[in-house]
């Protein structure tokens, strides 16, 4: 399996989804800032408590990390599998003599593991220049502990998770419509939709935010592997 | 099967929904032949390749390659098979030797990378290995794509319109490439094109396909023996029957 993830990764070019991995990080990197900045700026709005603390702002930035990254394995998996699965690439992929469901595993095993792992180094960068530019002048009112780092560096991982997770939607509807189009706006639709309904779990105070979102870690990674088993039995009966 | 048979299919009918693409098709090449295997446009040639190659799955009938089942034994089947269906696909940013590269690491065959050199070279492409293939022309893909099928040494060559795309001396030196291949290592090589004097040229049997039927395979050598033969007036004078 390694050896069909490193033939995956050498002839795909990865490079354009590293430099969109850059640009969320420099943007979310914006917001945080910008977030942390909301009650100096206007102290007396009502609802700029949630911009007072690091739970509240790093909440906010995971929720938009996580739908940022939900788009962009939304976009690799349209171009690993979808533009492969429903153009002439797919007489190349099947002269192959390896089974075809080995194929799509790679291929998927690719785009899960680059989302997971630049969506938590996204994180890293991010969290690592506002928690430190926090020691030369602190915005936020409450104080960065270890807990507070450890609760953050937890959501972190699963938020990463639930992007390469949630994106496995809109491979399913692109690869049942076999559009490009229809992967990509499911792919936005996922994320807003996630966006919407994460904010209030992600903002729920003490232990039951870690639950919370640890429940939707789960329930979307089991939601994941229903439709990778759809789309790969599907594949395994494809006439071309 | 006979074991001097590369390619059996018996009974084979193929059907898309309602529409019978292939019917009652039994199709026999022997090793070690050239095979040419004509048809009008949409006649069912590609989709004989197709099932051949297991890209698609009969409707009913089986088929034998090298003596395996190809529904079954696809896996092993393909990696003594080179084909070419339809137009060359290829990972156009890379370059042609990275093409056969990942082609060769797919088969299991990374040991073959010493041989990308004078494959190229064999199929008209020397000096132009470290190219894109988005730069290339429709018959250096072409001869890239006939590379890519016979690099991993197969004993059996499928090529849809193998010559489709090349220039006169690029058809002269696929036609010597097929013979050297056949006479050096007994490769067996079914071939599909529409350039019938090509195909007088270098087949030693044809096989004719009409809306879906196999009308007759034949031994070009023994219709040769007719000196009025003309394989143009015979090619329609069957496909006509077949209609």
């Amino acid at each position: 399996m390694l050896k069909l993830i490193k033939l995956e990764l050498e002839r795909n070019n990865l490079k354009s989804y590293i430099i969109g991995g850059c640009l969320i990080t420099l943007s979310i990197l914006g917001l945080v800032y910008l977030f942390a900045a909301i009650p100096h700026i206007d102290p007396s709005d009502p609802d700029v408590g949630i911009f007072l603390t690091y739970n509240g702002i790093s909440a906010l930035a995971l929720i938009i990390l996580a739908a940022c990254f939900t788009i962009l394995a939304s976009v690799m998996y349209n171009k690993l599998v979808i533009a492969e699965y429903t153009s002439k690439k797919i007489y190349l992929l099947f002269s192959y003599p390896i089974k075809k469901e080995r194929i799509l595993a790679a291929k998927l095993i690719t785009v899960f593991a680059f989302t997971v792992i630049s969506a938590i180094i996204s994180g890293i960068v991010i969290f690592s220049v506002f928690f430190l530019s926090e020691g030369l002048f602190q915005l936020c009112e409450d104080t960065l502990t270890i807990q507070v780092i450890l609760r953050v560096a937890i959501l972190l991982l699963l938020s990463a998770v639930i992007s390469a997770a949630l994106a496995t939607i809109s491979l399913w509807f692109g690869y049942w419509k076999k559009s490009a189009t229809v992967t990509m706006v499911v792919g936005v639709i996922i994320a807003s939709v996630f966006g919407s309904i994460a904010s209030e779990i992600f903002l729920a105070q003490g232990r039951m935010q870690l639950v919370f979102v640890s429940i939707i870690t789960i329930v979307t990674v089991f939601l994941a592997i229903f439709l990778i088993m759809r789309v790969s039995k599907q594949i395994k009966n494809t006439d071309v | 099967m006979p074991s001097e048979l590369a390619i059996q299919t018996h009974g084979l009918y193929k059907s898309f929904g309602t529409k019978e693409v292939l019917h009652n098709c039994s199709l026999s090449v022997k090793q070690g032949e050239i095979y040419g295997f004509l048809g009008v446009n949409g006649a069912g040639k590609t989709t004989m390749f197709k099932l051949l190659t297991g890209l698609l799955t009969p409707t009913a009938g089986t088929i034998q390659i090298l003596g395996e089942d190809i529904t079954t034994q696809r896996e092993s089947i393909l990696k003594r098979m080179g084909s070419l269906i339809e137009v060359p696909v290829f990972y156009e940013h890379l370059s042609a030797r990275k093409n056969l590269e990942i082609h060769l690491s797919y088969m299991g065959m990374e040991n073959n990378f010493s041989k990308i050199d004078e494959t190229l070279d064999k199929v008209g492409l020397k000096g132009a290995g470290t190219q894109p293939v988005s730069e290339y022309s429709l018959g250096m893909k072409q001869r890239l794509a006939i590379a890519r099928a016979m690099i991993h040494k197969p004993t059996l060559l499928i090529l849809d319109e193998p010559m489709n795309g090349l220039d006169p001396v690029g058809i002269h030196e696929i036609r010597e490439l097929f013979r050297s291949l056949v006479q050096e290592f007994h490769v067996t090589i079914l071939f599909s094109s529409h350039i019938l004097s090509e195909v007088e040229q270098i087949a030693e049997t044809i096989g004719i396909i009409s809306n879906g039927r196999i009308v007759n395979q034949i031994s070009l050598h023994d219709l040769k023996k007719d000196p009025s033969f003309n394989l143009e007036e015979y090619f329609i004078s069957v496909t006509d029957r077949g209609c």
